[in-house]
């Protein structure tokens, strides 16, 4: 394979299409306007913390919202937020600096012994995870009174559609505007009156904490980590910084993209947090729920009809966008692996590998779905508890690539970003272990 | 502008002809070698965990 998939001699599509998106960057860097500039050259930062508050993400708020009400989960929440921004930045760098992907330079840089231990991380939670937004998915459509099968199949059918775009530039914008959906919690949220001075006292001070230290507490932190760091997040953002075509003059928008997707990440999911509240008030029993579209339901007489609905469609279009960005960013990284081209510039035959790992993976999960009877609501937290235990060896990957020179050249990590990445991988690792004592010897 | 003049605008590692052209394997230390392993053992520790406790979970709901 090796790129060499077209006929000899022509130019391929991806090519051309990514010179025609560049031309309209130089041009209007060239104009100095900068506000266009960064509407150019932003999406891949906005995208990844918009699909990574995903449908299991919104359901960990919630019940995070329903079980421990407004305070401490506000301050911490807004803190994975910047944990987040850390991470990708380091994916933002690699990508101008390699123009590679993520699982192309792990198995050019560490060898193919490393790079499937990394792939079999990325597959295993990318499946999981997809399985999670078909149940958002699910759950969105049954508040509605859609079948499973149909609003199953109707998410399906929308994930491929996607993929027909054929072109970066579109898939992009059709997938912000998507994405824009996850602002829904926040009118949910002023539905639920929220007190402002709570608020404030729980951001001032990282309280109240009812309960204290217990399982569900780990739990719960554990799944608001991994709803808010994963790693099919650092393969996404790398190779979709790649595939649009960002440099090093381009870093700045970059960052700054990176940072505007993680601020409005944030406040959508603190706003879940607040929609949800209502129901940690009324001393309601989620250990009963089956799935997100129960908290809808549970939340109508707490904060209206017209709340509940939003919630209820949040939570649909949370499930729909990570289905999307998800499914990419095993496309991304299986064609990484095989040597394949890998670009949503390319047309269908020159990316079967990629294209065909995107819809098996989808068809596969939302399969998994119409299962009927599964657990679907502690299979949601338990997915999220997964991801942020696979993050460990995948920021490990991450940090020793930036820190790689010889690839990196004067983008490699300074002093400050290794030891921010050390203390997340270690706090994660630590909060992982917590679970693990107490899963064995009881709370 | 022509097709040439276009692609010029890419810089030469965006163009396909080069973005496939695999990097050097790199040497890794020892450390960090030893770090890769032990985060290895610690997913293959910690997951079957989550699971136990998922199916715990389900076993006492049910």
């Amino acid at each position: 394979m090796n790129g060499q998939d077209g006929p000899a001699g022509e130019v391929p599509r991806e090519d051309m299409l990514r010179a025609r998106d560049r031309l309209e960057v130089l041009k209007t860097r060239a104009q100095k306007r900068w506000l266009r500039l960064l509407w150019l050259l932003a999406g891949p930062g906005v995208l990844v913390m918009l699909g990574e508050n995903d449908g299991p993400s919104m359901v960990s708020y919630a019940t995070t919202g329903a079980t421990y009400g407004v305070g401490f989960f506000v301050p911490f929440i807004l803190l994975t937020f910047v944990m987040a921004y850390v991470v990708q930045e380091m994916t933002v760098r690699l990508g101008v600096a390699t123009h590679r992907g993520h699982a192309e330079l792990i198995f050019q840089r560490f060898g193919p012994f490393w790079g499937y231990f990394a792939m079999a991380d990325l597959v295993f939670g990318n499946i999981l995870t997809l399985v999670t937004e078909f149940i958002a998915i699910q759950a969105g459509g049954l508040y509605f009174g859609l079948k499973p099968v149909v609003s199953v199949g109707a998410g399906v059918a929308l994930v491929l559609a996607s993929l027909a775009l054929r072109r970066y530039a579109t898939w992009e914008r059709t997938l912000l505007a998507l994405a824009a959906g996850n602002l829904l919690f926040i009118p949910a949220a002023f539905m639920a009156h929220p007190d402002g001075a709570a608020l404030a006292h729980a951001l001032a001070t990282w309280g109240p904490l009812p309960g204290g230290f217990r399982t569900d507490f780990v739990v719960l932190m554990l799944a608001n980590i991994g709803a808010t760091v994963t790693p099919w997040m650092i393969f996404f953002q790398q190779s979709a910084v790649v595939d649009k075509g960002l440099t090093r003059a381009d870093l700045v928008q970059g960052r700054i993209d990176t940072a505007l997707g993680a601020l409005i990440a944030a406040v959508a999911a603190i706003a879940t947090v607040v929609a949800a509240a209502p129901l940690f008030a009324a001393h309601a029993d989620i250990g009963q729920f089956a799935s997100g579209a129960d908290f809808a339901t549970a939340l109508q007489p707490l904060i209206g009809h017209t709340g509940a609905t939003l919630f209820a469609l949040g939570m649909t279009e949370a499930g729909l966008v990570a289905a999307m960005t998800i499914s990419t960013s095993s496309s991304y990284a299986l064609a990484e692996t095989v040597s394949a081209r890998h670009s949503l510039n390319l047309d269908f035959h020159t990316g079967r590998w990629f294209y065909g790992a995107a819809i098996l993976s989808t068809i596969f999960a939302a399969g998994i779905t119409l299962i009927p009877h599964a657990p679907l609501l502690a299979l949601t937290l338990s997915v999220n508890v997964i991801a942020t235990l696979l993050m460990a060896p995948a920021l490990l990957f991450l940090l020793i690539l930036v820190n790689d020179r010889e690839i990196m050249g004067d983008l490699a990590n300074q002093r400050l970003g290794n030891i921010a990445g050390g203390v997340i991988i270690v706090a994660i690792s630590l909060a992982g272990a917590v679970y693990g004592v107490i899963t064995v010897f009881g709370s | 502008m022509n097709q040439d003049d276009l692609l010029d605008v890419l810089e030469p590692a965006q163009r396909s002809a080069q973005k496939y052209i695999p990097y050097p394997r790199r040497k890794l230390s020892r450390s960090v070698v030893a770090l890769l392993w032990l985060l290895r053992a610690y997913v293959l520790i910690a997951v079957p965990l989550v699971v136990y406790a998922f199916v715990k979970a389900l076993l006492a709901g049910g």
